[in-house]
């Protein structure tokens, strides 16, 4: 028997509005806060679309002025890059060192005290919450200009996601393994490498290796604060209007990121 | 907090006891932090080599009972003794947890590590803490690791990743792992709980194969009545945090299934005959 096709013309509610009237005026209710709070960000962000249309011909005149990219800054290039990739690869290790022990702490199901648990909990939380471009400008001027205060940017900045997502995987571990190596006898420490580690190796691995992608695309950008990488050529050459070298740059850039997302997902794969 | 005797007093009391009861529990009461009672006041002394069985519909408070026995629950009051060594030391609670094997309804292995690792987890609290960390054992160690694992049949599995075991091979590495720590008593919380009947019948046959061989006092609970009869040399029938019950395992009789299942499980016995019948008719 064919099913009958349904009547676009006669659809209704599940509950007619009417016999709801308290969820109907709720819906309201939000759609217009909603509209309201996106109308006053508009004001202040100044949104304007004419504006957009008038800038339309200088954007075209950048672009214009970009291409063709100029590939003999290439070999130029090699230094700068290289430098950013290995900015990556250590901010992202000191990361993960700094990251361990406060990870540990910050779960609730393993760390020591309830004050050591908030202690924790408070650091990861504030440095979250500081972009690695701030951290990168305090480190400069700390350390100098180079790619070290960059080194250092990446690692404060990326403590706060890994370890948050590392207190909270251990959170969610299997309590029964643990269970059982505390029935054994065995010590807090033994309890975490046999029974806490494993269970959450693979996901901390993955999450390390997606922070390292994350890096490296920051790492692009901290020499424009001076703190080392491809990020200072960047910045170089669109203050001396060098739009042909920019473009090879950004080039690079593309080419560099995509290599290491490649690279990361390999060695997951790998692992998992 | 229950008023305690001076310990000296009761060590002294304890002595010539001593010697024949490996677990001695008085007064034993748990109140959880949301009220509820697990325990009411239990009374259980278990000798040397002896295998027990704990009886009871869910709820009762067996698994609260065995761990209070190895100190994984706290007892709001009462007196445990472990082989002469109270378990309210908080001092001596990894002593006590070493010489205390545990056997769990969810085998809870760390599924991601190699069968004989989990059973080396068994030596962890004789091991070097530094060393052990880096999972390195001395020689005797893994040689007796290989040993457990032989006792209960799965020599051949000891390089296997644990969670390619089924489950009832998975339960007999938690028993190989109870067996490495050298334990004077084992605990095991539902061990068939999860298995089929055939699993459940090879893990109950190497519990009392380990108890009558080694001499290793056994506690095992069990909801399965047939289970309890055939392998409990003594039951221990638990009804709402309390002892209802304790006599040897062949003298069993309905009357005293009813008294620990109360009117539940023989209706349920006959409502299944009664089906039956009718499906004859």
């Amino acid at each position: 028997m064919p099913t009958p096709k349904q009547n676009c013309l006669n659809l209704q509610p599940i509950v007619p509005w009417f016999k709801n009237t308290r969820a109907a005026l709720r819906r309201g209710a939000i759609a217009g806060i909603l509209l309201l709070v996106y109308v006053w960000s508009a004001r202040g962000a100044h949104l304007s679309l004419s504006e957009l249309i008038q800038g339309l011909p200088g954007l075209a005149d950048i672009v214009s002025r970009m291409v063709p990219p100029d590939f003999s800054i290439l070999p130029k290039l090699l230094e700068p890059t290289v430098e950013t990739l290995q900015i990556s690869i250590w901010g992202t290790t000191l990361a993960i060192l700094f990251t361990i022990p406060f990870g540990l702490a910050a779960a609730r199901n393993i760390s020591p005290h309830p004050v050591v648990y908030g202690v924790a909990r408070f650091v990861l939380n504030a440095t979250r919450s500081i972009s690695e471009i701030i951290f990168a400008l305090v480190f400069v001027a700390a350390v100098g200009l180079g790619p070290f205060p960059g080194v250092l940017a990446l690692a404060f900045h990326s403590v706060g996601m890994l370890g948050k997502f590392l207190a909270d995987s251990i959170e969610n571990i299997d309590a029964g393994p643990v269970e059982a190596l505390v029935a054994t006898g065995a010590s807090k420490w033994q309890v975490v490498v046999y029974a806490v580690v494993p269970q959450i190796l693979p996901e901390f691995v993955t999450l390390c290796l997606y922070r390292w992608e994350l890096n490296f695309r920051s790492a692009t950008i901290l020499g424009i604060v001076g703190a080392g990488g491809i990020g200072f050529e960047l910045i170089t050459s669109m203050r001396l209007f060098q739009y042909q070298d920019m473009t090879t740059i950004l080039a690079v850039i593309l080419v560099l990121v995509t290599a290491v997302d490649y690279i990361s997902t390999f060695i997951r794969k790998k692992i998992i | 907090m229950v008023a305690v005797a001076p310990f000296h007093l009761i060590l002294a009391h304890l002595q010539c006891r001593e010697v024949i009861e490996m677990i001695q529990i008085r007064g034993l009461r748990k109140e959880f932090g949301d009220g509820t009672k697990a325990l009411r006041g239990i009374d259980l002394h278990v000798e040397r080599g002896q295998l027990a069985v704990l009886l009871g519909p869910s709820g009762a408070g067996k698994s609260t009972l065995l761990r209070c026995i190895n100190g994984l629950v706290k007892a709001t009051a009462g007196e445990i003794v472990v082989d002469g060594t109270g378990v309210h030391q908080l001092r001596h609670l990894e002593d006590v947890r070493s010489k205390v094997g545990m056997i769990f309804q969810q085998f809870n292995l760390v599924k991601r590590l190699m069968v004989i690792e989990n059973v080396l987890c068994g030596r962890l609290a004789r091991s070097n803490i530094f060393a052990s960390c880096l999972k390195l054992f001395p020689p005797g160690d893994i040689e007796q690791a290989l040993f457990c694992l032989e006792r209960v049949g799965l020599a051949e599995k000891a390089y296997h990743r644990a969670d390619q075991l089924s489950g009832g091979q998975q339960q007999r590495v938690g028993i190989a792992r109870a067996l490495a720590q050298n334990p004077r008593v084992i605990l095991a919380d539902e061990p068939v709980a999860s298995l089929d009947p055939r699993s459940a019948e090879r893990v109950m046959t190497i519990l009392r194969d380990i108890n009558a061989r080694d001499g290793i006092t056994v506690i095992v609970s069990l909801h399965n009545i047939d289970l309890a009869t055939r392998y409990g040399g003594r039951i221990v029938g638990l009804r709402d945090g309390a002892v209802v019950l304790d006599k040897p395992g062949a003298s069993l009789t309905k009357w005293d299934v009813e008294r620990i299942y109360e009117a539940g499980y023989s209706d349920d016995d006959e409502m299944d005959c009664e089906q039956v019948r009718y499906a004859h008719a």
